[in-house]
């Protein structure tokens, strides 16, 4: 006896598993996606407000300020897209499969 | 000095408007056989992919997707190669020739919304749709109107940007092998036809990593070599570029292009968000298998992206001590004197093909200009799918045929929208070629960022989304891009010669995006039809199959797009 759409919908946003992928992946998805963000335009805002201090040259070598921040930027973003895919490959790739032995065809 | 710098700055804005106008007749290189000869090699292993790929086109899934069948390193590098466009490789390392560190910028906001593309669009998109996304933005809302709304905002994005990057194909290729640019157009044109209607998403694919990987292998084998000149130290490098370049020093540090805080952050709103709404890039998740595939792929295409983030500099800043003082580089006026950005032949865009010769000779130049070459078809061909599969799959298929219409009916239409579309391009590009073309790339990214990119999150993320709000959304963030650029700098004074322009900003996003996502909103929480209350009750339903990938079988209401 096949359920339908609705009932199986309801049992899957119950399911303890469920919950734990959906609301863990919300959390890392938009904190991720802030932490990208405020960065990126925090930088534009620096180089329109700040560009005194952006020229300032870092100690002991001949490269201004904003050159190194804007090369670290580049590793930033980098490492935050690697944070989310090693997360996701590891702990949320497991409860999608869990449920999708439970819940799919 | 605030004139000049609004002067530059509407020169370099975007860097494919850039390219579009730089072609004195006097900087055309005569033919060059070594660049020739790499340049048909390249059109030869191209046409042979697309002469492999030509059976995998007969089915909808083979057509549009490849059969989602490639792999997740395979789709990033394909992705890079649809997104690194020549704008990227000669636009970008000519602004930082000539505009130092703001060039860098640019770079970092297309780099930008590679992250925001992965956290927010690539797994739900794949778990949602299966060719276009539109199927994803239309997963549970009113299929017709939905459709046409983000069928339209492909088109737009598709068309402006086919162009731009036609132009700069046309006047690239000119410069190089010295053909008529008619001719280069069109030959442009006829090879992405052949990829798209012949080969499908399988040749485009392939052709896209097969640009990739000449396109990371060449800017490294460059960059190298540029180092090596200065033994490997960015300190000798740059108290050369500081000795040397007009600027000075501050070229190293922030200059005019950012300086006024509206227009960077309007213009960083239309680089980040504008490449999460490109039709052609979100098309190639489908192309994978799986959400975990399509989130893996993203993780590749930004670190080839971040990596080429680092090449451009060096060939950017590299080219400034190598070039500037080497007076055959340049146009130079009869007293002897040249300018050190302008009058670089050919304009500021060869700074990198420049380069190529000065510190490898013929061969490097070869080298280089093909690969500039081989950037240019598949960033087009990608374009080019991304349009016909809007007209097939979304207008004809889902709209018009209701999705009962035959793969083999589907796709015959796809590849005729594919030749329209390219002949098209190739009017346009012909018609456009002395106009200034400054504003299409940025419209096109600003329509991405503004009607795309809204309608489908609100659509994927939000549970009050109805069909009423994503149509006003989606047309009101189309229409806002569309007039506030016609009333900017870029089309009221550089097209229509009036003397100031309505609009003060370069770019609209700033002001479209907001309006889009507010209308978005606004039209769907004031829905209280008897659809807009199925549509809300379907999210739950969509927020499943968007998690976790499995189409619910049993059904209270058919889900077309998501069994495929």
């Amino acid at each position: 006896m096949p359920q339908s759409r609705s009932e199986q919908v309801r049992e899957i946003l119950a399911n303890p598993a469920f919950r734990e992928l959906a609301s863990g992946r919300a959390k890392l998805r938009w904190a991720l996606s802030i932490a990208t963000l405020i960065m990126f335009f925090g930088f534009i805002a620096l180089i329109s407000t700040a560009r005194d201090a952006l020229a300032a040259t870092v100690a002991g070598s001949a490269m201004p300020l904003g050159l190194v921040l804007a090369l670290a930027m580049i590793f930033i973003v980098v490492t935050l897209t690697g944070i989310y895919v090693q997360r996701s490959n590891s702990r949320f790739d497991e409860l999608t499969h869990a449920l999708k032995r439970e819940f799919g065809q | 000095m605030i004139r000049r710098c609004l002067l530059t700055a509407s020169i370099v804005a975007f860097p494919v408007a850039a390219l579009a106008q730089t072609a004195p007749a006097k900087g055309a290189r005569g033919p060059d056989w070594i660049a020739i000869g790499m340049f048909l090699i390249i059109v030869l292993a191209t046409l042979v992919i697309t002469y492999r790929a030509a059976g995998s086109t007969k089915s909808k899934a083979g057509f549009y997707t490849a059969g989602h069948a490639i792999t997740p390193l395979q789709n990033g590098l394909a992705i890079a190669g649809d997104f690194l466009s020549a704008a990227a490789f000669l636009g970008i390392s000519a602004l930082i020739y000539a505009n130092g560190f703001d060039g860098l910028i640019y770079a970092l906001g297309f780099l930008t919304g590679w992250p925001i593309v992965l956290f927010l669009m690539s797994e739900r998109m794949r778990n949602l749709g299966s060719y276009t996304f539109a199927d994803a933005a239309a997963f549970r809302l009113d299929r017709t109107p939905v459709r046409l709304v983000a069928a339209t905002g492909s088109l737009v994005v598709v068309l402006f940007y086919l162009i731009a990057q036609m132009i700069g194909a046309g006047k690239v290729i000119e410069l190089l092998f010295g053909i008529n640019y008619l001719v280069a157009v069109a030959g442009v044109g006829i090879l992405m036809i052949l990829y798209v209607a012949v080969g499908g998403m399988q040749a485009t694919t392939w052709v896209q990593i097969t640009k990739a990987v000449l396109l990371l292998c060449g800017g490294t084998l460059l960059a190298l070599v540029v180092l090596w000149r200065f033994d490997f130290s960015l300190g000798a490098l740059f108290a050369g570029v500081s000795r040397i370049h007009p600027k000075g020093a501050a070229v190293l540090t922030p200059g005019g292009l950012f300086a006024e805080p509206v227009s960077a952050i309007s213009l960083g709103l239309a680089l980040v968000f504008g490449t999460a709404g490109l039709p052609h890039i979100l098309m190639r998740f489908f192309t994978v298998k799986d959400a975990a595939s399509a989130r893996k792929s993203v993780f590749y295409t930004t670190s080839c992206v971040a990596y080429f983030c680092f090449v451009i500099p060096v060939l950017g800043f590299g080219a400034v001590p190598i070039l500037m003082s080497d007076p055959s580089y340049f146009n130079v006026g009869a007293s002897g004197q040249f300018n050190r950005i302008t009058d670089l032949i050919g304009g500021p865009n060869m700074a990198a093909i420049h380069l190529a010769h000065a510190v490898g000779g013929p061969v490097l130049l070869g080298f280089i200009s093909a690969v500039a070459f081989a950037t240019i078809l598949a960033v087009v061909a990608g374009l080019t799918l991304a349009g016909a599969s809007a007209v097939s799959h979304d207008i004809y298929g889902q709209v018009i045929a209701r999705g009962q219409a035959s793969d083999r009916r589907e796709i015959l239409i796809s590849k005729i929208s594919a030749i329209v579309i390219g002949i098209i391009a190739v009017l346009l590009a012909y018609a456009f070629e002395k106009q200034n073309v400054a504003f299409m790339a940025g419209l096109a990214l600003s329509v991405a960022a503004s009607c795309n990119f809204p309608v489908l999150t609100m659509a994927i993320f939000w549970r009050g989304m109805t069909t009423r709000g994503a149509v006003a959304g989606g047309l009101v963030g189309l229409f806002a891009s569309v007039v506030l650029v016609v009333l900017s700098k870029t089309v009221w004074v550089a097209v229509f010669h009036f003397a100031t322009a309505p609009f003060p900003y370069e770019n609209p996003a700033l002001f479209s995006m907001p309006l889009a996502f507010l209308s978005a909103w606004l039209f769907s929480v004031t829905d209280r039809s008897a659809r807009a209350a199925r549509e809300r009750a379907a999210f739950e339903a969509q927020f499943v199959q968007s998690e976790i990938g499995i189409a619910l079988a049993t059904s209270d209401r058919a889900v077309p797009a998501a069994t495929a």
